[in-house]
């Protein structure tokens, strides 16, 4: 036997299983619902024909009563008659119920008792039934009639003869029905009688298959299994044996192996520990590490502080690189102004001088002469002014000494009276190049004109000979970027060599010309012409140099410097003259950028 | 599942199907389902310890046979009031009604006017009125009135009175009024006493009257009003196939009466309970059931009518319609 798959093999027996119980089920159900159903048509047949013996009697108390009343009626008996008709009317209402309940189902009277009847459904019965309505309803109709008739006869009445009538037909037809009604329970009595034969015959079969299948289904695979399993009990059996002798070396090996994993264990454990010194010393190692890093961090703070420090030193240093240029300016600005108060100060030479002489030459031995010819006669100064010729001229004497001392005076004071002037001047002059000297090296929005006016009144603040009328050309322009101390140091050397010239020639009709104009858009023109000594043509390369000077008691310095500054200012100075006595020019260009761009 | 079959067993299997068989068998086995209704075993007369019950008839005057489960609830109601029992009988001829009220057989009924007069003028009285109904038609007019309607089958060619002459008329009852005494004189005045129809057939009931005419078994009927307006209402019989004519009416209506044999007190407290039915709710689903606005008081004059046409056809020598 090939014996399929054990999970397979199971589902395939459930599943017959299954579906033989549930074909034994559904054949105990149908053997169950027939026999109810015979036994209710069977119950319903008796039923129906014990309702029709039932209708047959009352049809027959209906009559015996309807025709008792009418005796009462013809007999004027009365209470017969009321008695009559009430048993007749209870009688006539059991009837309708009947004949209603056997033709449409529903309670019926049979004996003293109440029955549910179900509707009949047999076509012959139920025509039947039907027949039996206008039949009952003829009955009614003639009893009413004989009971309201005026024939109150018992004999020759013929409405109670038509009564009598109908209700013969109507017990008739009631037979009929009886007998149909039994037929028909034979009938069902002999289906069930098959029925009830069949039922064992099915359940045998029932049971033969239910035999086949646990025979075939259940034991023949079962003593397979039986037999499967005593056969892998042997197998088993070996393959038992030869696992415990393979769980026997296997333990050996793995004794073995636990050895030496003991061992690798140990090493392990040693490697460890060694791993573990290691990880201490690393822990020291980073303490350390620690250490040197915060030492480091401070270190580095030092270093940021120092080279705070260090910057604040270097930023001091450039202040004072700063004040340092800046003074080196003003050392620039300091020459000018030395060259100017130089002029001054040999006006303040010859006053000091003057005053010196003045002083030196002032009479006073007569006094001192005249104090000790006093202290000599202190004993009698009475006498002596009164008895004494010298006493009696010395009022006078020292009345005429009055007078040139205070005419003395009055000179000295002059004298002192000029040079406060010519210190007055230098000041004035100092005071002016203090306001330009706190400036340095910064172009800046310069009004040129106001620059210019300002020179003027420097340069001509340090005196001179007087005489000169001063020309000013001076084109109004809008404020230009440029250095207003380099400028102003040119335009006041410039000035003061015109001065210069212009006193050297000496004479009326001194004439001094400044210009301010703008050759071009990016240009600006600044000359300074006099109508002075004038230059030889030979000289005028010359007098750009350093040291050169044509000047008594110059320097060779002053155009020199010009010349270098202009040229810092990205512009040009040239000197033009057409030679001794001619007058000079001297023009000053440089570039032009307007302040409010 | 496969699970629990295993562990189930064959064994197992088998011993369920069996216990299901026998359920199975337990729950399909026939059984008698015939249980007796005690209630209803009890039959025949009421119980000995209550009085003598009232009995009363019920006239084919005021509805046909198959409306009177109606008025015996009406009955029955005034019974329940008063604490008394009514035994309601029907089918009965208006003869046959009268002949047991003059003997005392009977004490309530609802009777036809015609019967009433009868009874009434009886040298002793043997009834008296105790209310008439108002009918909820408005035909009625609110007052308890009622009329004699001529009806022929609704595909007929007949369209008055002229056009039944030599036919066939149906009447229900020589002492109705409205089957006969009315239609009477109502021939009498049109000067057909002499003889109008050609064939006359007594019927019984006004229901049965309205079958035949719709029958074929005859042409025409005068029917009471009351019966035929019910009877069209809930569909019963055969009123639906009726065309009415002409209507003799307004006459009064046919009354509720009592025996005079009755306690006057029980008499009086009949009349108040019938008087305020409409008042009790009970009694207004009743009345609402039957048509009747409610019950009112009605004279005997009322009845005059009915006597001076009875009384002319006497005079005339015309007892019968012809």
């Amino acid at each position: 036997m090939n014996a399929p798959p054990p999970r397979a093999g199971t589902r395939g027996l459930v599943r017959s299983f299954v579906v033989l119980v549930a074909a034994s089920v559904a054949l105990q159900l149908a053997s169950l619902m027939a026999v109810r159903e015979i036994s209710l048509r069977t119950e319903q047949r008796r039923l129906l024909a014990s309702a029709s013996d039932a209708t047959r009697e009352l049809l027959d108390r209906y009559e015996s009563t309807t025709y008792l009343a009418v005796v009462g009626l013809s007999t004027s008996d009365w209470d017969l008659l009321l008695r009559q008709r009430k048993l007749a009317k209870q009688f006539e209402g059991e009837l309708a119920q009947n004949l209603a309940a056997l033709q449409l189902g529903g309670k019926a009277h049979i004996g003293g008792a109440e029955v549910s009847l179900l509707a009949e459904d047999d076509p012959a019965t139920k025509e039947r039934l039907a027949a039996t309505e206008p039949l009952w309803g003829e009955v009614q109709k003639s009893a009413v009639r004989v009971l309201r008739s005026d024939h109150q006869s018992l004999r020759n009445n013929p409405d109670l003869e038509r009564f009598q009538a109908a209700t013969q037909r109507l017990a008739e037809a009631l037979v009929t029905l009886d007998a149909d009604i039994s037929k028909r329970a034979g009938s069902d009595l002999r289906w069930l009688g098959q029925v009830q034969r069949a039922l064992p015959v099915g359940t045998v079969a029932l049971m033969l298959l239910l035999g086949a299948f646990v025979f075939r289904r259940i034991l023949l695979p079962f003593d397979e299994s039986m037999k499967d399993l005593a056969r892998s009990e042997g197998a088993l059996r070996v393959a038992r044996d030869e696992l415990e002798r393979r769980v026997e070396e296997r333990t050996a090996e793995l004794s073995a192996a636990n050895g030496e994993l003991v061992g690798e264990r140990e090493k392990l454990a040693r490697a460890n520990h060694e791993l573990e010194a290691q990880r201490e010393e690393l822990v020291r190692a980073n303490a350390a590490l620690e250490r040197q890093e915060e030492a480091l961090r401070r270190s580095n703070e030092e270093l940021e502080r120092r080279v705070e420090e260090r910057t604040a030193e270097l930023r001091e240093a450039q202040q004072r690189s700063l004040e340092l240029a800046r003074q080196a300016g003003m050392t620039e600005i300091a020459s000018n102004v030395l060259h100017n108060v130089g002029n001054v100060l040999n006006h303040v030479n010859t006053s000091s001088a003057m005053l010196s002489e003045r002083l030196r030459a002032l009479r006073v031995e007569p006094i001192l002469k005249a104090a000790e010819m006093l202290d000599a006669q202190k004993a009698d100064l009475a006498g002596f002014f009164l008895k004494d010729e010298r006493g009696r001229r010395l009022p006078e004497y020292f009345g005429k000494l009055g007078q040139n001392l205070a005419a003395e005076r009055t000179e000295l004071l002059s004298l002192v009276g000029a040079l406060e002037e010519h210190v007055t001047h230098i000041r004035a002059i100092v005071d002016f190049q203090q306001s330009y000297a706190t400036v340095t090296n910064l172009d800046e929005p310069v009004d040129l004109t106001a620059v210019l006016e300002d020179a003027l009144r420097m340069a001509m603040a340090s005196g001179g000979r007087g005489g000169v009328v001063v020309d000013r050309a001076l084109s109004p322009l809008p404020r230009a970027l440029c250095d207003k101390h380099k400028l102003l140091q040119i335009v006041l050397n410039l000035l003061a060599n015109a001065k210069w010239a212009l006193d050297e020639r000496g004479g009326e009709g001194k004439r001094l010309s400044v210009r301010l104009a703008r050759p071009a858009e990016d240009r600006v023109r600044i000359q300074v012409i006099d109508n002075g000594v004038g230059i030889d043509s030979a000289l005028l390369t010359k007098i750009f140099q350093h040291g050169f000077t044509t000047r008594k008691g110059g320097h060779g310095f002053g155009l020199h410097s010009s010349a270098l500054v202009a040229r810092a200012m990205g512009g040009t100075l040239a000197a033009e003259s057409e030679g001794p006595g001619r007058g000079a020019a001297f023009t000053l260009e440089f570039p032009f950028r307007p302040a409010e761009a | 599942m496969g699970a629990g079959l295993k562990s189930l067993g064959i064994w197992g299997f088998l011993g369920g199907l069996v216990a299901a068989t026998t359920i199975g068998v337990l729950w399909a086995g026939p059984k008698d389902e015939r249980v007796a209704d005690p209630s209803e075993l009890v039959t025949g007369e009421t119980p000995a310890a209550a009085a003598r019950p009232v009995r009363m008839v019920m006239s084919g005057a005021f509805v046909s046979e198959s409306g009177i489960n109606l008025y015996e609830s009406i009955a029955h109601y005034v019974a329940r009031k008063n604490g008394i029992t009514i035994e309601v009988t029907t089918g009965l001829a208006y003869s046959t009604i009268n002949s047991m009220f003059e003997t005392g057989a009977v004490q309530l009924g609802f009777i036809c006017g015609l019967p009433y007069t009868v009874l009434r003028d009886m040298p002793t009285p043997r009834v008296e009125l105790l209310a008439g109904p108002i009918m909820k038609y408005p035909r009625y007019g609110g007052r308890p009135v009622y009329f004699a309607d001529l009806v022929v089958r609704s595909g007929s060619s007949y369209h008055s009175l002229e056009d039944l002459r030599g036919r066939t008329l149906v009447y229900n009852d020589e002492r109705s009024h409205t089957g006969y005494n009315a239609p009477r004189h109502h021939l009498m005045e049109h000067g057909f006493a002499s003889g109008f129809f050609g064939k006359i057939v007594r019927s019984g009931s006004h229901e049965e009257s309205i079958r035949m005419v719709a029958a074929g078994e005859a042409d025409a009927s005068w029917v009471d009003s009351l019966v035929l307006d019910y009877d069209r209402e809930k569909h019963l019989g055969r009123a639906g196939e009726m065309r009415v004519l002409e209507s003799i009416g307004p006459m009064t209506v046919s009354p509720l009466v009592v025996s005079p044999d009755l306690p006057a007190e029980l008499r009086a407290a009949l009349r108040r309970t019938l008087l305020g039915m409409h008042q009790d709710p009970d009694g207004k689903r009743l009345l609402d059931a039957a048509l009747i606005e409610r019950f009112v008081p009605v004279e005997d004059a009322q009845y005059d009518g009915h006597r001076s046409m009875k009384n002319a056809a006497e005079e005339a020598g015309t007892v019968a319609i012809r």
